[in-house]
Formats: C-alpha cells, structure tokens, sequence
C-alpha cells in the first residue's frame, strides 16, 4: 500500500503519483497497479490530479539515453 | 534492361504488436525501457480484431479556379489522422489485477499515453534496441462495459474510444 493519500480521477479511481524506476519518470498510475508491482515504482508525495480529477502530466526524466544514429543500407535501390 | 526491383513481403499475420505505452519521453525515439515497463501494456491479445485501428485521411481539393482558367487542378489539402473505437476484453468477475481487468484497468477516460505498433516481427519477441515502430499520440474516453461477439461467440468486453492527439512517428527505431 503506498505510503501518500491516494486520490481520485475523473472515473472515481485510486490514483498515485509515482516515479518509474526503469524509466525515471514520474507520472499518475493506479493505486492497485502500483499494488501489484510495487518493485517498479517508486511513490512520490505529490498530487497525482488536478483540482477537476484530471491526472497531472508526466514528467520526464532528464537523463533518458540519447537517440541512436539510424544508419542507411548500403544496398543500391536499383541495378 | 535488368528486371525491375521487387521488394520482398513481410507477412504481419502474427507479426504485429499493439502497446500501450504511457509515458514516452522523446516520440521519435521510445526506449525500450519505456515500451516495456510496468505500466505498458501490450494489448494485442486483449482487443478484439474489430477495434478500430488508427487512420488517416487526406483531402484532395481543387485549387480556385481564377477567370481565365479553362482548366483546374487539384491540390492536397488537410490531413486528418483519427482514432477510433477500441473493443477489448474484459471480464467483471476477474479480481483486481487479473488477467481479464488489464485493459478495464489501463483504459478509460482521460488516460493519455501512446499507442506503439510493431509490424513484421513476431508478437512473441519482446521489443528491442532498433526495432521499427509507429508512435501515436492518444487519450481515451470512457469505458463502456459491453459484448464482443454475438450469439454463440458472445463473451464480455468494453469499448472505449480514442482520439489521435497530435502528429504520429512512424518508422521510428526503439532505442
């Protein structure tokens, strides 16, 4: 059970924000999704919605890897 | 003249995968770690076939026609991606976290997040560093609970729709 106050979303349901840790972002997951795996996340005290029920946006982690370099085939498209 | 080109075919029956993904932080490159983590769900064996998969549709519209013009030509116009309805199963009596509550429990209204689909490697290989995938911006609608099916084929399920909400990556490489 995680450790804040969840709150409720626009469909009534548990929600809480959260830190991924495989990822490092932070963004409003359900109560019991969290419940069920909670070696991946990561419970932040923060509010997990708005003051309409609307769930917060993400936020992302700032040291995501950096895109790799896509590389052209070297194949010639015509004989 | 040598034989024009023929590209070979990559058969995707069996060979697609549909995931939702709710954070990704740069679209045009989803990590693997994003597409796999916890809160992602791979759905292509939880929506029914007559889910409605993500299209788009561009206007051909004829240019105005000035005084002296005897001729006129088309031109493109607005492009519209669009959603759809997803019909996927559910079942009221699994418990919490079951199986049969994964997409009652991801989808419904105001979850955004990313619909990520994979085509021409098998559904059974989990994605990989510079596999291919097309990235869709989404956020869903509530949930109703419904039947798939009819008659005999009948079984429990919801539908929900969702709304493309900004411009799609395709061919994008997972890193």
């Amino acid at each position: 059970m995680p450790e804040t106050e969840a709150q409720l979303d626009e469909q009534g349901r548990a929600v809480v924000r959260v830190k991924d840790k495989s990822t490092g972002h932070k963004y409003t997951e359900l109560v019991h999704v969290v419940d069920g795996n909670p070696d991946a996340y990561q419970v932040l005290k923060q509010d997990a919605v708005d003051a309409a029920g609307r769930r917060l946006d993400p936020e992302f982690a700032t040291d995501s890897p950096a895109p790799s370099g896509q590389k052209a085939t070297t194949e010639k498209e015509s004989n | 003249m040598a034989a024009p080109l023929r590209p070979a075919s990559n058969a995707t029956f069996g060979k697609k995968n549909w995931i939702f993904v709710p954070t990704i932080a740069a679209q045009a490159a989803p990590t693997v770690a994003e597409i796999t983590g916890a809160s992602s769900l791979d759905f292509t064996n939880i929506a029914f076939a007559s889910t409605g998969k993500p299209d788009q549709s561009t206007n051909r519209v004829t240019a105005e026609r000035r005084l002296g013009d005897t001729i006129v030509y088309e031109q493109i116009g607005v492009t519209n991606y669009t959603g759809g309805d997803m019909v996927y199963q559910f079942d009221p009596t699994a418990a919490a976290l079951a199986n049969g509550r994964k997409g009652w429990e991801k989808f419904g209204a105001g979850v955004s997040g990313y619909l990520v689909e994979r085509m021409g490697i098998a559904q059974a290989t989990t994605p990989i560093t510079g596999n291919k995938v097309n990235v869709y911006p989404v956020t869903f609608g509530p949930s109703l609970p419904t039947e798939a099916g009819d008659g005999e084929t009948a079984e429990t399920a919801a539908k929900c729709t969702y709304a493309i909400t900004g411009a799609p990556s395709f061919d994008v490489a997972v890193v």
